[in-house]
């Protein structure tokens, strides 16, 4: 199986879920993702910024509310050929970009509501935090922080729909984070989604 | 092109029946198919309810909204913990569309979807007065809640998301932005003013079935919301077109004389005191000018009149008086009334007719003059337009008003005074 993501850590089969190539371990429980409805689909494709991409791979986090879905995708885009897809129910944010260390002299609050803080000028608010109950992967997924799911995840977004989600580990300076976009639900489309035949549209 | 995914099944804490989740994976929490038990597989969280209540829209019903389906997944009775006011929200789910709420409060509903595209908070705690989708809402109510009963499935812990977090509702009829905050989520939703009779037609049931509608939702829309100075700016408009219409009408019309003649009171008979004009010919429907003349001299004249069909019998009765006096007094001379009048018949088919005209004199005067004219062109209508015109906005601004007012009744952040202030 042809690998896709320049920076690629894991592959599974994506008919049987077997590990086709990892740099990374997870447990066999975490191979494949359960069913939860979702249109997008590893092979769907779609425009971001007016540059094509298509899915190759997903992450599920299931928290104990919740859940996000951090969706691969290859990027028509030589600086950042990765495009992560961090997706809800609610929200949908884009980030052509990997994860980095979150910089040093900034601050979290671990609340909802509460503020994310780098230096004196730049302040995200809060509007998610929790740690995954289990992960799940499936298809081809690029470098990601903790893929034990040992962290907690934060969702920040600021006033100009800027957004940011941060692996936290015990340690700040050994949490990572991606600066995304936020986009409306109903703004984005994707192609060669899956279909429920028991749903009208 | 997924590898093969995994069935989910969750047993019942309680009577250990195993419930196949409709909502897969998503699904966070749900009652249980056969006790009603309500529990969150993740967390091992279960819980009983005080209340029970069947929604009037049954778990699984499929609905459309602005050509979107979804189905009811889940259904919550919630508690204002302040007030004491109950109200119900349908959880509502397509693949496609994906999550919506159906709130409903004395039989006023609100359709909600998520709003991700709005930062609410300042400093932990909501904007007084957001602003989004080009306009301002207002903050209507804050609260904390709790909930009496669930049925179906959620894709939350909706007890504790309930139960753990404060509210604000903003509005802007008909919209609405909900807005809630715990320790761990902050959500916000954007809905509208959905009226029981679309409500029911979504989900093509009878609106009977519906609980019945008591008293204006708080983002009912106002029947026709013009703005004051919209509304001022149309009725100008709308006087100035009419009094060009009416002025151009006028010039376009001529009035045609289509009898006359001058009677004493000679010609009344002891018996009938009635004078029956000669028969005079209307070719097409038009508008009839009477026009009565006497000669008065501090004197008055009164007659009425029938002008009668002479092919269908039809009559149209009218009356009119004149009177015309003068003098002088201290501040000179003076006079008022007329010597002359016009009454005025709209939309008298074409025939033939008569008039028959029962005078009255006062025994100074003796004679009259009568013309029938065909074509006329009155301007009476137009200040009756013109005062609508003007006691139109008066009206709809007091009636907006009350309407409001009692919008913000249940409020505690009412813009309007109350008799409990």
């Amino acid at each position: 199986m042809q690998r896709k993501l320049k920076e690629s850590v894991l592959v599974l089969c994506t008919n049987c879920n077997a590990k086709v190539f990892g740099t990374i371990d997870i447990p066999a429980e975490s191979h494949g993702v359960p069913d939860d409805y979702s249109v997008v689909q590893i092979g769907s494709t779609g425009k971001y910024r007016d540059k094509k991409f298509e899915i190759v791979g997903r992450i599920r986090m299931q928290m104990k509310d919740d859940f996000r879905s951090f969706w691969c995708a290859t990027y028509d885009d030589d600086k950042n050929p990765t495009l992560w897809i961090c997706q809800s129910l609610e929200s949908i944010a884009f980030a052509a970009d990997t994860f980095k260390p979150f910089p040093p002299k900034s601050d979290i609050d671990l609340n909802a509501g509460g503020k994310v803080v780098f230096g004196d000028k730049i302040k995200l608010y809060v509007n998610f935090v929790s740690a995954p109950l289990s992960i799940h992967y499936e298809g081809e997924i690029a470098r990601f922080p903790r893929p034990d799911g040992r962290f907690v995840f934060v969702h920040a977004m600021n006033n100009s729909n800027s957004a940011l989600v941060i692996c936290v580990n015990n340690d700040l300076n050994d949490t990572e984070m991606l600066w995304a976009h936020t986009r409306e639900l109903a703004d984005v489309q994707f192609e060669n989604t899956r279909k429920f035949n028991e749903w009208p549209q | 092109m997924s590898g093969p995914s995994k069935t989910l099944s969750y047993e019942c804490p309680k009577c250990k029946t195993v419930n196949v989740p409709k909502g897969k994976a998503l699904t966070v929490a749900l009652t249980c198919k056969s006790c009603g038990v309500y529990f969150c597989p993740h967390s091992n969280i279960n819980d009983k309810f005080s209340e029970k209540r069947d929604p009037a829209i049954p778990i699984g019903s499929r609905g459309t909204f602005e050509g979107k389906t979804y189905e009811v997944l889940g259904y919550v009775l919630k508690l204002e913990k302040k007030h004491r006011y109950k109200w119900s929200e349908y959880f509502l789910f397509s693949p496609y569309h994906g999550i919506a709420f159906l709130s409903e409060y004395g039989g006023n509903w609100n359709f909600l979807t998520p709003y991700a595209n709005h930062l609410w908070l300042s400093d932990r705690k909501a904007l007084q007065d957001p602003y989004a989708m080009g306009q301002a809402f207002k903050l209507y109510a804050k609260y904390n809640a709790a909930v009496l009963y669930a049925q179906g499935e959620f894709f939350n812990d909706t007890i504790a998301v309930t139960e753990d977090s404060k509210h604000w509702e903003h509005i802007a009829p008909p919209y609405i932005l909900t807005f809630e905050q715990s320790n761990t989520v902050t959500g916000s939703f954007l809905g509208k003013y959905i009226s029981p009779k679309d409500v029911a037609s979504a989900f093509k049931m009878p609106a009977g079935k519906l609980p019945k509608k008591d008293g204006m939702g708080y983002t009912e829309p106002i029947l026709g919301n013009f703005t004051p100075v919209a509304l001022v700016a149309v009725s100008i408009v709308a006087l100035m077109a009419a009094f060009v219409i009416n002025i151009v009408f006028n010039n376009m019309t001529t009035e045609e004389s289509v009898y006359q003649n001058t009677y004493t009171q000679l010609e009344l008979k002891d018996s009938v005191k009635m004078i029956s004009t000669p028969s005079f010919e209307l070719q097409k429907t038009t508008a009839v000018s009477v026009q009565v003349t006497a000669p008065l001299d501090n004197d008055w004249f009164y007659a009425e009149y029938s002008l009668i069909n002479e092919v269908t019998g039809e009559e149209q009765e009218f009356s009119g008086e004149i009177s015309y006096y003068r003098g002088t007094d201290s501040d000179g001379s003076w006079s008022e009334g007329s010597k002359t009048t016009d009454m005025f018949l709209s939309s008298v088919p074409a025939g033939k007719y008569h008039l028959d005209i029962y005078p009255e004199f006062s025994g100074k005067n003796n004679y009259f003059h009568i013309a029938v004219y065909r074509n006329a062109a009155f301007s009476g209508n137009i200040w009756l337009l013109a005062i609508g015109l003007c006691v139109f906005p008066a009206i709809y601004f007091t009636y907006r008003h009350y309407k409001e007012v009692a919008r913000w009744e249940d409020s505690d952040y009412s813009p309007y005074e109350t008799d409990d202030d």
